[in-house]
This record gives C-alpha cells, sequence and structure tokens, in this order.
C-alpha cells in the first residue's frame, strides 16, 4: 500500500488515471485517422509523441491537483512548485539560445519539443503556485 | 458519490475544538480528505471511519450511523 497518498487520494488518482487512459486512446485514434485519411502530418515525430503525451497528462494533473491528492498527504507546493518553476526554465532558456524555429514546413518543428516541455512545466508551476496560495489563504 | 452531509462529525470536532487540519493530522489524512467527508464527497472506508472516531472518542453508530428518514 502506497503511504505517500491516503485513501481518498488514491481513490481520486485512479479515477483520474483511467479518464487519462481513455483519453490517450482518443488522441492517438483521432491522430491516427488524421494521418492516414487526410495523409496530414502536424508535427515532427518527437513533437507529436510530446503533444499526445502531454495532453492527458496535463489533465490529470490539473484535475488531481486541485483535487488535493497530486502531492501526497503532506501537501508539499511550495516545494514542488519551485521544482517544477527550475525545469520550466531551463527548457525554455535552452529553446531561447538554441534559436530553433518552433513551426517548420507547416508542421511542428522537432525542437519545439524543447518550448513545449517548458510551457508544459511552466503550466503545472502556476497550477502549484495557485493551489499554494489558495491553501494557505485558508488557514 | 456524496451521500449527504456530516454534520455529526463536524459538530463533534467543532465541539473537540479541533480543526479539520488538526484531525487530519491525527488521523493521517490530508486535510481535505476530512472536508470531503465532512461535506459527503467522499465515503471513507471503515478503517478510516474506525481512526476519525478514536480520534474524537465517538463509536461508529454517534457519527456515520444514519436513520432511514435522516436527510
Amino acid at each position: 500500500m502506497n503511504k505517500k497518498y491516503d485513501e481518498r487520494q488514491r481513490w481520486i488518482n485512479y479515477r483520474l488515471s483511467h479518464h487519462a487512459l481513455i483519453i490517450v486512446f482518443v488522441l492517438l485514434l483521432v491522430n491516427g485517422l488524421v494521418r492516414s485519411s487526410f495523409e496530414v502530418t502536424w508535427a515532427a515525430p518527437m513533437a507529436e509523441t510530446f503533444v499526445l503525451i502531454a495532453l492527458p497528462t496535463l489533465y490529470y494533473i490539473t484535475r488531481s491537483l486541485f483535487q488535493g491528492a497530486y502531492v501526497g498527504r503532506r501537501e508539499t507546493y511550495g516545494k514542488n512548485g519551485l521544482a517544477f518553476a527550475f525545469i520550466a526554465l531551463i527548457f525554455l532558456g535552452v529553446f531561447i539560445a538554441s534559436g530553433d524555429a518552433f513551426i517548420a514546413d507547416g508542421q511542428l518543428a522537432q525542437d519545439s519539443v524543447l518550448l513545449l516541455a517548458g510551457i508544459f512545466f511552466a503550466y503545472i508551476t502556476v497550477l502549484h503556485g495557485v493551489k499554494y496560495f489558495s491553501e494557505n489563504k485558508r488557514v | 458519490m456524496g451521500m449527504g452531509k456530516n454534520l455529526k462529525m463536524k459538530s463533534v470536532r467543532v465541539h473537540k475544538d479541533m480543526t479539520q487540519a488538526d484531525l487530519a493530522a491525527r488521523v493521517g489524512v490530508t486535510r481535505q480528505t476530512i472536508n470531503a467527508i465532512e461535506n459527503g464527497d467522499y465515503n471513507p472506508t471503515i478503517n478510516l471511519c474506525i481512526d476519525i472516531c478514536r480520534t474524537l472518542d465517538v463509536t461508529l453508530d454517534d457519527l456515520f450511523w444514519k436513520e432511514e428518514n435522516d436527510e
């Protein structure tokens, strides 16, 4: 038994994991249909993979965080938020320093993953910040 | 998963001069879990019910038994 989370948190995480899995299936199906039926390539392979992974992950993290089930019993929103902010800054910094294009030949470029990852972690940072301040305000 | 507010639990907790955070720390869950139980948004397992009752020094019947005409 996972002692990091209490029983309600585990129940929420199981439920949201199931939702996220369904979202993955739907995204893969839609992506496959778009690619095969319309012969549209909207992103480089790595960027495409990242988007397909990131969307259900963001769904899971957003709902889990706001239902108080993401960070375990110790509710370390501040520490986690700072860690995610650090990671976001690294990705965004590397993307800016590289000067690579976000879109090339009408599709998301291979190196757009750096920017997408930066935005991904920045979003999670903001979520943690909102949760941190809302919890502190409550006390 | 609503089951109606658990006003008995809130009443006993307040009577014991405990906050949701105090009770959560004593029982070993998050404050939001205690909040969800009191608001009827989460149906706790029997083990958690027992832990809460022991902490508040009441019986399971006192906190969790509902007559048919309750609510």
